[in-house]
C-alpha cells in the first residue's frame, strides 16, 4: 500500500466521496477506484490494517484475562448494548462500537439494539458472512400484498451485480435452483453432517416445499487465482470469523475490496473522520462535499467531490442526511418526500425449537464450519401466506453434538462426571426462525432535540417496535418448527419465542429509512440509489430498502453499491451530475 | 481407524499441503508458519493459573472458604489420567471470575453457599468438610445436589452454577482444553461425518465463549 493512502488535510476535489468503510463503502470505493475515479473513503473510527490489527486471532480462551469472557465493569460503563450481540466477547470487543461514547436514546416503552463497529472495516470484520441473493418474489412481495411502496427494481436488474460481487467475494454454496432463494455464482459448499443429511431427507418427505439447504457463506471454500492474487487462501474451519482472519478466508473490507482498490492508486482514506453532515450548494442543487469533525481531537474539516455515497450503513447515513438542514430543506437533506427516518425494520430472529437426535454415536465432525443449514422462506408469496399474518420466515438450521458447555449441569460428582465432560454427547438438532419484518411509517429514527454526542452531532431517537404481524409469526415460527422437529422423530423438542424481551436491531440487519422508490413523493431515492431532490448524492447501504424480505441483507448492499457505481460514472461521464 | 477416516485424514494431509502452500505463496513461509501454529500472535495477559491460591487474602472469600472450594472442586473433577480440578487452580479461577464477571447477587450467593456446607457438614459430622474422607465428601456434595435435607432447592442451583463455573474453568484451561480434550487450533477445514468411538475425546473448546 502506497505511504500517502491515507490522509487528513487536502483542498483535492475527488471524482468520489465515499461515505464508510463497511461492505457497502468497501465495495463503492473498489469500483471507482478500478474505474480510475480518484476516490476518498471517509471513515468515522481508527485505522485497522488487515492482519495486524486482528489482535484476538490465534489465542486459546487460556490467553484471555477472563477466559474471553469480559469484565462486568467494562461492559457496565461502555458495552451496555453491544454485549447484547452473540460475537461479543474478549476476543472480539475492540471492533464494537463504544456504548458510552456512542450514545442514542429509544422512546418510552421501546427499544432498539443498535450494534455499532465504528472502524476501518465497519461491520464487515464481525458478520457472520451469510449470503443470499434477494428473488424475484422478495422484489415484488409490496407490490404483491399492498404493504410498503413497490421497490422501483426487479431481480433482474440486479442479478449481473450479484455475479460481479460473488466472483469476488467468493460465496460458497450449492446450486439448489430455488425460484425462492436464486442460485448465487458459488464455490463449493460445505459438508452436512449425519444427523443434518438424516433431517433433510426427513423433511423432503415431510414437507416437499420446504427443502433444507447447505447455508450459503462468504468464505472460500476453493479460492479462485482471483482470490488468491488478493493474498487470501482457503478457510481452515476455524469459525474464530470475528477475531479478523489472516487467512483472508471469509470476505471482508480489509480481506477482499480495500487492496483491490488501493492498487489501483487511486484510493485515498481519510480515518477517524466523522462526517457531520453535507455540504449543499442550493444554486447548482449539487452536494459539495462533506463536513468533517475528527474522532480524536474534535477539530473540523471539509473535503470536496463530484459525487458523493452515503455507505455509513443504515443508521448511520440516515443520520448523516437529518442533520445536514439548509433553507430548501429543513427536515434533512434529500427529504422533501418527508419519507426520510421512517420505515425503519430489522430482521426478527425470535422463535425457534431444538430436540435430540437419536443414534449416530460412532459418527462425529472435524472443524468448526463457520455456516450452518438453512430452509429458506417457503411463504415467499400471498398464496402461501398464513392466515394471521403476512409474509414468512425462514429456518437455520443447527447440529451439534452436546460438550461440556451443555452438559456441565447434569448430575453427578467425581470422576465419572469428569469423564462424561470430556466426550461427545447427543446430537441436538435445531431450527431457528429469521424472520421478515413488515415497512411501517411508524418505525422511526429521528434526530434528538436536544441530546448530542461529544462530537457535537444530535443523538438518534428511535421509536421501533415489533407489530402484531411480527409476534404473529414468531408465535406460528415456533409452533411449526416445533411440529417440523416432532415429525421427524426428534426427542425432547422444546420450543420457545422471544420477541416480548429481544428488541428490534439485534438481528444486526437494520434496513430502510431511506427508501427508494418511483415517486419522489413517497420515497427517498430512485432506482438506481441516487437521490431523487439531489443528482449528485447517492445512498447504497440499508437504508435504501423498501422491504426487509427474509434473507441476510449484505449481498444485497454489495450489489446494489456496485450497480450504482456503474450508473453514477456514466452519469459522471455524461456530465450530468 | 477406519477406511473412510484414514481417507478423510490423507484428503486433509492434502488440503494441508495446498493450504501452506497457498499461505506461503501470499505471506512467505516464515509468516505462514507462524500462523499456523500460533507463534505469529501476541498473547494478552490472563488469568495465571498459582499454585495454592487459596492461601493468599484476597477481597472475595476467607482463606477456609477458598480451602473449602479447592476441596469441592477436587471432588467433583479429582485426578484421573489428567488434573485435578485443583492442581490446575480451577478455585483460583473460581475467585478470580466472579469478581470480574458476576454481579455481587452471584458473588453472595457463592459465599452463603460455602458457609451453609461447612456448617451442615460440622453439624452432621464434627469435622470440617476438608477433613472429611473422599467417600463422605461425595456424599454431601451429592445431596446438595439433590436438594436432600438440610439442602434447598436454591442452595442446589447455586451449587450447579458453581459447577458449571467449575467446569468452564477447567476446559478452559490449555491442559483442559488440549489434553482432557482434542483441540484444533487450526482444524485445516470441515469434514460433515469422520467415524467415532464413544470413548474418543470431544474436541476442544471453542476460542470463545
Ligand atoms: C455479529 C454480526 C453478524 C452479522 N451477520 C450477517 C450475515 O450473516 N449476513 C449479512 O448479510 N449480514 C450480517 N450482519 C450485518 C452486516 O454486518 C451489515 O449488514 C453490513 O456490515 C452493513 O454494511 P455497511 O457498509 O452498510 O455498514 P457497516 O459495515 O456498519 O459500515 C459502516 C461504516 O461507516 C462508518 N460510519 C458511520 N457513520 C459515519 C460518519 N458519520 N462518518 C464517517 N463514517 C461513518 C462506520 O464507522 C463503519 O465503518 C452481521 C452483523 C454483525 C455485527
Amino acid at each position: 500500500m502506497k505511504d500517502d493512502l491515507y490522509i487528513k488535510q487536502t483542498n483535492e476535489q475527488f471524482d468520489a466521496i465515499v461515505v464508510g468503510s463497511g461492505i457497502s463503502g468497501g465495495w463503492a470505493a473498489k469500483e471507482f477506484c478500478e474505474r480510475g475515479f480518484k476516490t476518498l473513503m471517509i471513515e468515522r473510527g481508527r485505522i485497522v490494517e488487515h492482519r495486524k490489527d486482528y489482535i484476538g486471532e490465534g489465542k486459546g480462551p487460556w490467553q484471555f484475562a477472563n477466559r474471553t469472557k469480559v469484565d462486568n465493569l467494562l461492559i457496565e460503563e461502555q458495552f451496555k448494548t453491544q454485549k447484547l450481540c452473540y460475537a461479543f466477547n474478549d476476543a472480539t470487543k475492540h471492533f464494537f462500537g463504544n456504548d458510552r461514547d456512542l450514545p442514542y436514546s429509544t422512546h418510552k416503552n421501546t427499544g432498539f439494539s443498535w450494534i455499532r463497529a465504528n472502524q476501518l472495516g465497519g461491520k464487515s470484520l464481525l458478520w457472520h458472512r451469510q449470503s443470499y441473493r434477494f428473488s424475484e418474489f422478495d422484489f415484488n412481495a409490496n407490490k404483491a400484498d399492498g404493504v410498503g411502496n413497490d421497490w422501483p427494481i426487479r431481480y433482474n436488474d440486479l442479478a449481473p451485480w450479484y455475479s460481479h460481487v460473488e466472483k469476488h467475494a467468493g460465496i460458497s454454496g450449492h446450486a439448489d435452483n430455488l425460484s425462492q432463494l436464486p442460485n448465487s455464482d458459488f464455490l463449493p459448499p460445505f459438508e452436512w453432517t449425519g444427523p443434518e443429511k438424516l433431517m433433510q431427507e426427513r423433511f423432503a418427505q415431510l414437507h416437499p416445499d420446504r427443502p433444507m439447504i447447505m447455508g450459503r457463506a462468504a468464505h472460500l471454500t476453493k479460492p479462485s487465482e482471483l482470490h488468491i492474487s488478493q493474498g487470501r487462501v482457503q478457510c481452515q474451519a476455524r469459525n474464530e470469523c470475528q477475531k479478523g482472519c489472516s487467512f483472508g478466508a471469509y470476505f471482508s473490507t480489509q480481506s477482499s475490496t480495500l487492496p483491490a482498490a488501493a492498487k489501483t492508486g487511486n484510493l485515498h482514506i481519510a480515518p477517524n473522520s466523522v462526517v457531520e453532515s453535507l455540504i449543499y450548494d442550493e444554486k447548482t442543487n449539487r452536494v459539495k462535499g462533506v463536513r468533517v469533525i475528527d474522532n480524536d481531537d474534535l477539530t473540523t474539516r471539509e473535503y470536496f467531490a463530484k459525487v458523493v455515497f452515503l455507505c455509513a450503513s443504515t443508521l448511520g447515513s440516515t443520520q448523516i442526511l437529518l442533520n445536514s438542514k439548509s433553507k430548501k430543506f429543513p427536515n434533512g437533506l434529500a427529504n422533501s418526500s418527508g419519507t426520510l427516518g421512517h420505515y425503519l425494520m430489522d430482521h426478527n430472529y425470535n422463535a425457534g425449537a431444538k430436540g435430540f437426535v437419536e443414534g449416530f454415536e460412532n459418527e462425529y465432525y472435524s472443524g468448526r464450519r463457520p455456516t450452518s443449514p438453512y430452509i429458506p422462506n417457503f411463504q415467499y408469496e400471498p398464496s402461501r401466506y398464513k392466515k394471521e399474518y403476512k409474509r414468512g420466515y425462514a429456518l437455520s438450521a443447527w447440529a451439534h453434538r452436546e460438550n461440556w458447555q451443555g452438559m456441565s449441569s447434569q448430575d453427578g460428582i467425581g470422576a465419572d462426571f469428569k469423564q462424561k465432560m470430556t466426550q461427545a454427547g447427543r446430537w441436538y438438532f435445531g431450527l431457528s426462525a429469521q424472520g421478515e419484518m413488515l415497512p411501517r411509517f411508524e418505525n422511526e429514527v429521528a434526530l434528538h432535540s436536544t441530546k448530542k454526542d461529544k462530537w457535537g452531532i444530535p443523538q438518534l431517537h428511535i421509536n421501533c417496535t415489533w407489530s402484531d404481524n411480527e409476534k404473529f409469526m414468531m408465535d406460528d415460527a415456533a409452533k411449526t418448527a416445533h411440529q417440523m422437529l416432532e415429525k421427524a422423530g426428534l426427542k425432547n423438542v422444546h420450543s420457545y419465542t422471544s420477541y416480548d424481551h429481544r428488541h428490534p436491531g439485534i438481528a444486526i440487519h437494520e434496513v430502510g429509512t431511506a427508501r427508494m422508490g418511483r415517486d419522489p413523493k413517497d420515497s427517498v431515492l430512485n432506482g438506481f440509489n441516487q437521490s431523487h431532490d439531489i443528482p449528485n448524492l447517492f445512498v447504497t447501504d440499508g437504508a435504501s430498502f423498501c422491504s426487509s424480505a427474509v434473507v441476510n441483507p449484505s449481498l444485497t448492499f454489495m450489489a446494489l453499491t456496485v450497480r450504482a457505481v456503474d450508473y453514477a460514472v456514466n452519469e459522471l461521464k455524461q456530465k450530468r451530475i | 481407524m477406519s477406511l473412510k477416516n484414514e481417507s478423510a485424514t490423507a484428503e486433509l494431509k492434502v488440503s494441508r499441503r495446498q493450504f501452506m502452500y497457498q499461505l506461503s505463496a501470499v505471506l512467505g513461509t516464515g509468516v505462514a508458519c507462524q500462523l499456523l501454529d500460533g507463534s505469529g500472535f501476541n498473547h494478552a495477559m490472563a488469568y495465571q493459573a498459582v499454585e495454592h491460591s487459596e492461601k493468599i487474602a484476597g477481597a472475595y472469600l476467607n482463606q477456609d472458604q477458598k480451602l473449602l472450594l479447592r476441596t469441592i472442586c477436587d471432588v467433583v473433577l479429582p485426578k484421573t489420567d489428567t488434573p485435578s480440578a485443583a492442581e490446575l487452580d480451577v478455585h483460583g479461577f473460581i475467585v478470580h471470575q466472579m469478581q470480574a464477571c458476576y454481579t455481587t447477587e452471584q458473588r453472595k450467593n457463592l459465599d452463603d453457599l460455602l458457609s451453609l456446607i461447612d456448617l451442615q457438614t460440622k453439624q452432621s459430622t464434627q469435622k470440617p468438610f476438608v477433613l472429611l474422607t473422599p467417600e463422605q465428601q461425595i456424599k454431601i456434595l451429592n445431596n446438595l445436589e439433590q436438594a436432600k435435607l438440610p439442602f434447598k432447592q436454591t442452595d442446589r442451583d447455586t451449587f450447579k452454577s458453581l459447577k458449571q463455573l467449575m467446569v468452564f474453568g477447567y476446559f478452559t484451561t490449555q491442559v483442559g482444553a488440549t489434553q482432557a480434550l482434542n483441540y484444533q487450533a487450526v482444524p485445516g477445514g470441515f469434514k460433515g461425518s469422520i467415524k467415532h468411538s464413544p470413548t474418543d475425546k470431544a474436541w476442544g473448546s471453542h476460542s470463545y465463549y
